[in-house]
C-alpha cells in the first residue's frame, strides 16, 4: 500500500484520484517553482517579439507585449492559487463559525442570520464583488476580501446542516452529560464528524474561487496589470485569439488542469463520506 | 447519446466558424455602387445636434449639418452657410455675410433669423433656453448675435478673442422646426432618412446642396455592439468603411480593403498631478520624461505608427505646432537617474506613485503597462490602478484626486482649446499646473490679432510646458481606417468627423 495507498480502493488503483493527484501536483509544482524561478522575467517586454509563436526559446510563445507566456503562466498561476486559497480560507473559517453557531444553538438568531445568509447568496456573486471592488478600489487584496465574504454563505449552509443532524446524536448528548462546554462540543466533537462534506465544499469552493478570480480579472477588476494572473492573461489574449492562440491557450489550460485536478480528487472523498 | 450530442455541437460550431471566414471576398456591404455602409461603435446620443454630447454623434451628424464655417481636411476653416467672414481688428466682433439660396433639407431657404437662433441656442443666449441643449463654454464670450439687413449676421463679444471661429462650426438649424430629435433637418450634403436605435442611422444625398454634390446616394451608419463585432462584420463583408481599427485588426485586413492611416488628433500623455508631493519637484517630472523610450513604446502599442509629441499639441495644428520639442526629452536613462538622485530618490528610497488608467481604453492600458515596465528598469515603482471611465471623469478629471493618469485629450480647431486647460484658473486644469508666465502668455496669445505674433506666442507656450515637464507627453496615435477598395478619397480631418461627401469611386 505505502504512501499512495489512499489512491487505491479495494486493492484496485482509483483512476479518478490518481489523475486528479497528478494534475494537482503538476499545477502546484508549476506555480510553486514560479514563485522563485521563471525562464524569463514575466514582465519584461520585447517589441521585436510581439505575438511570437511557440518555439524552443519561448515554449508557449509570447504575448502582445513580447512577454514570455510560459513565465507569465508560472507567475500567474501562483497569484491565482493564492487568491483561490485565501478566498476559501476566509469563506471556510467564516462559514464554519456562522454555520456552527446557528446550527448548534438554533432559535431566533439562527433564523435571522440564515435569512441574511440567504440574501447574500441570492445576489449574483460577480455583481456583489463588482460593488465591493468599486467601493474599496481594485487590487489583489480587495479581490480576496470581496470573494472571501461572498464564499461564506455556501460554507455556512453546509456546516449548519451538518450540525443540525449531528447535535441530535447520542454522542453529543453524552458529551453534554459529561459536562463538556458548548464550544468544545461544537469544534472538538461535532466538527471532525462533518469533515467529509466540508472537504467537498472546500474543493468545490477552491474551484469556484479560481474561476471567480479569472472572471474578475477578466473584467479588469482583480489583479492589476502588468502583474500576471490566469484571468488577466485570458483577458489580454482575447483580441489576439485568431492570430496568437497560444497566449490564451496556455492560461486556459492551466485553469482547466487545476480545476479538473481538484475536482477529481474531491469526487471520491464526497462519495465516501456522503 | 451523449457522444452524439457532443459531436453535433462540434459540427455546428465548425460550420459557424467556416461561415464567419468564408465568402468575404468580392462581397459588398451595400446593395449598389452608389451606397456605402460605415461601421460605428457608439449609438447616437441625440439627433438634435445641439443636444448631442458624444464625439461619436458629432462625427456622423457632420454629414447632415453645417455651421457658418466648417472644418476642411487641411485643418483650415472654410465658409459654409456663411459666404465669407471678417474679424474686427480689435477682436471684438465677427461679421458673416450669408451665402445666397442655401436650403434646409425641408426645402426652406436659410435666413439670418435661423442663423441668429442657432448661434444663440448653442451659446445659451435664448430667452427661453432648452435645458437639454449643451452650451458650448467657449461661446460664453458672445454678448450679442445680431441680424444686420436680410443676409448678414454680426456676433459681438464681451472680450477680445480672435479664435472663436473654430467654435462657430456649431450647426445651423431652422428656427421654427420642432422635430429635430426625431427627423433632423440641416443644410449638409446628406439628408436624414431613418434612425433605428442601436442598429443604424441612414442618410441620402441632398440634391439641392449648394456645393459639390456627393458621389454616394446613400450612406448607412451601422451601429455595432463593439469593436470586435464590427470587425467580424467587416470580415464578413457587410461593412465598407470602418474607422476604428486596432493595430492588430489592421494586420488581419482582408484583401478587398485598403488601410488608410491618419492621425488620431489626440494628445496622449501621462498626465501628472503637479500638486502631488514628488511631482511638485520639477526634477522628478523631468526624470520621468527622460526615462521614457517613446520609440519602443510606439513599436509595442501601435506598430510604430503613432507620431511622437513633445508638448500639449499635435502635428495637425500646422503652423502652431512646434516640432522641435519632439526630441526635447529624448530617451536618456542615465540623466533620469541623476535627476532622481538629485531630488533624493534612489534604491533605498525609490520614487513610487499610482497610475490611474481608464479601463475601457485598451490603448491607454497597454501604454501604461509599457511605461511601468520602462520605469521599473530605473527603479521607479509605478503601480497601475484600472478605474472605470465614469469614475475617471469624476475622480481624476473633475476631482483631481490622482497622482498620475494616462488619457488622450482632443481639441476643437483652435490652438487655445488644446492649451487653455493649463491656465491656473481653468476649470479643467486637472494637472494642477500653475505658472504665472503661462497665464500671461496665453492671455496675450488669445487676444492677439496678428497671425505671426500668435504663432510665436503659442510656440513659446508649448516650450514653456515642455521645459516645465508639466506632464509626460507621449504621442498622437495613428488612426487606422479600413476602406473598401471600391472607394477612394477617404479624407482625414484634424477634428473628429467622418466626411462621406468626399468619397469617390475607385477607378
Amino acid at each position: 500500500m505505502g504512501a499512495f495507498g489512499w489512491m487505491r480502493k479495494n486493492g484496485k488503483l482509483n483512476i479518478n484520484r490518481s489523475i486528479g493527484f497528478v494534475l494537482v501536483l503538476f499545477a502546484v509544482l508549476v506555480s510553486f517553482i514560479g514563485c522563485f524561478f521563471t525562464p524569463y522575467d514575466p514582465n519584461a517586454m520585447n517589441a521585436e517579439l510581439k505575438n511570437a509563436a511557440p518555439s524552443f526559446l519561448h515554449w508557449f510563445g509570447t504575448d502582445n507585449f513580447g512577454r514570455d507566456v510560459f513565465s507569465r503562466v508560472m507567475k500567474g498561476a501562483g497569484t491565482t492559487f493564492l487568491v483561490g486559497l485565501s478566498v476559501v480560507a476566509i469563506g471556510a473559517v467564516g462559514g464554519c463559525l456562522l454555520g456552527a453557531f446557528t446550527g448548534y444553538f438554533g432559535g431566533k438568531a439562527d433564523l435571522i442570520l440564515m435569512r441574511i445568509n440567504d440574501a447574500v447568496a441570492a445576489i449574483p456573486s460577480i455583481l456583489l464583488a463588482l460593488v465591493f471592488v468599486s467601493v474599496f478600489g481594485s487590487g489583489t487584496w480587495q479581490l480576496i476580501a470581496a470573494l472571501g465574504i461572498l464564499f461564506i454563505p455556501s460554507f455556512a449552509r453546509v456546516v449548519r446542516s451538518g450540525f443540525l443532524v449531528q447535535k441530535e446524536l447520542d454522542y453529543v448528548k453524552n458529551a453534554r452529560l459529561m459536562g463538556a462546554g458548548h464550544l468544545r462540543i461544537m469544534f472538538v466533537y461535532i466538527l471532525p464528524n462533518i469533515r467529509g462534506s466540508l472537504l467537498s465544499a472546500l474543493a468545490i469552493g477552491f474551484n469556484n474561487a479560481v474561476l471567480s478570480e479569472a472572471a474578475m480579472s477578466y473584467l479588469s477588476l482583480g489583479v492589476q496589470p502588468p502583474d500576471a494572473s490566469l484571468g488577466r492573461m485570458l483577458s489580454e489574449a482575447q483580441p489576439y485569439i485568431f492570430r496568437a492562440q497560444w497566449s490564451a491557450v496556455a492560461p486556459g489550460m492551466m485553469i482547466l488542469i487545476s480545476v479538473l485536478g481538484v475536482g477529481l480528487l474531491s469526487l471520491e472523498g464526497g462519495e465516501k463520506h456522503g | 447519446m451523449k457522444k452524439k450530442a457532443v459531436f453535433l455541437t462540434l459540427l455546428f460550431s465548425l460550420t459557424a466558424l467556416c461561415a464567419c471566414n468564408g465568402g468575404s471576398s468580392g462581397k459588398k456591404g451595400s446593395e449598389d455602387d452608389f451606397s456605402a455602409v460605415v461601421g460605428i461603435t457608439q449609438d447616437l446620443d441625440s439627433l438634435d445636434p445641439h443636444k448631442a454630447v458624444a464625439a461619436g454623434t458629432d462625427e456622423v451628424l457632420f454629414n447632415v449639418f453645417e455651421g457658418l464655417v466648417k472644418p476642411s481636411a487641411d485643418g483650415t476653416l472654410v465658409p459654409a452657410v456663411a459666404k465669407d467672414y471678417t474679424i474686427a481688428p480689435d477682436g471684438m466682433s465677427y461679421t458673416f455675410p450669408l451665402r445666397e439660396n442655401v436650403k434646409f433639407h425641408n426645402g426652406k431657404v436659410v435666413t439670418a433669423d435661423d442663423v441668429v437662433y442657432s448661434i444663440k441656442r448653442c451659446a445659451g443666449l435664448l430667452d427661453d433656453p432648452d435645458p437639454e441643449v449643451v452650451v458650448e463654454s467657449a461661446l460664453s464670450v458672445i454678448s450679442a448675435v445680431e441680424k444686420v439687413g436680410e443676409d448678414t449676421v454680426v456676433i459681438r463679444l464681451s472680450e477680445p478673442n480672435t479664435e472663436l471661429l473654430g467654435f462657430l462650426t456649431c450647426f445651423i438649424i431652422p428656427e421654427d422646426y420642432t422635430e429635430q430629435e426625431s427627423a433632423p433637418v440641416g443644410t449638409g450634403p446628406f439628408q436624414f432618412v431613418s434612425y433605428t436605435p442601436l442598429t443604424s442611422f441612414v442618410v441620402e444625398r441632398f440634391e439641392d446642396y449648394y456645393g459639390e454634390k456627393p458621389y454616394l446616394e446613400k450612406v448607412t451608419f451601422k451601429i455595432c455592439a463593439s469593436n470586435d463585432a464590427a470587425f467580424m462584420e467587416l470580415l464578413a463583408g457587410s461593412i465598407d468603411i470602418f474607422p476604428y481599427l486596432t493595430d492588430e485588426q489592421a494586420s488581419q485586413l482582408p484583401d478587398d480593403y485598403d488601410l488608410e492611416v491618419g492621425a488620431s488628433n489626440l494628445v496622449q500623455a501621462m498626465f501628472l498631478n503637479n500638486k502631488f508631493e514628488p511631482f511638485t519637484d520639477i526634477r522628478v517630472r523631468q526624470a520621468l520624461c527622460y526615462a521614457v523610450d517613446k520609440e519602443e513604446l510606439l513599436n509595442i502599442v501601435s506598430g510604430g505608427r503613432g507620431h511622437i509629441i513633445g508638448s500639449n499639441m499635435f502635428p495637425n495644428f500646422g503652423v502652431y505646432y512646434d516640432e522641435t520639442l519632439e526630441n526635447y526629452y529624448s530617451y536618456q536613462p542615465e540623466k533620469a537617474k541623476e535627476l532622481l538622485a538629485d531630488a533624493g530618490y534612489n534604491e533605498n528610497n525609490p520614487l513610487s506613485f499610482v497610475l490611474k488608467v481608464p479601463s475601457n481604453y485598451d490603448f491607454h492600458v497597454a501604454t501604461a503597462q509599457v511605461l511601468v515596465e520602462q520605469y521599473r528598469k530605473l527603479g521607479v515603482n509605478a503601480e497601475i490602478q484600472l478605474i472605470e471611465w465614469s469614475a475617471w471623469l469624476s475622480d481624476v478629471y473633475k476631482g483631481r484626486d490622482y497622482e498620475a493618469t494616462i488619457v488622450g485629450l482632443d481639441s476643437a480647431l483652435a490652438p487655445s482649446d488644446v492649451l487653455k486647460r493649463y491656465m491656473s484658473t481653468a476649470k479643467n486644469n486637472f494637472v494642477n499646473y500653475e505658472n504665472p508666465q503661462f497665464d500671461e502668455l496665453f492671455t496675450k496669445a488669445l487676444a492677439s490679432i496678428k497671425e505671426s505674433e500668435k504663432v510665436t506666442l503659442y510656440k513659446e507656450i508649448q516650450q514653456l510646458l515642455t521645459r516645465d515637464a508639466a506632464s509626460v507627453y507621449l504621442q498622437d496615435g495613428a488612426k487606422l481606417v479600413a476602406v473598401n477598395k471600391r472607394f477612394t478619397n477617404y479624407l482625414f480631418y484634424p477634428v473628429y468627423v467622418q466626411d462621406m461627401a468626399a468619397l469617390r469611386p475607385a477607378e
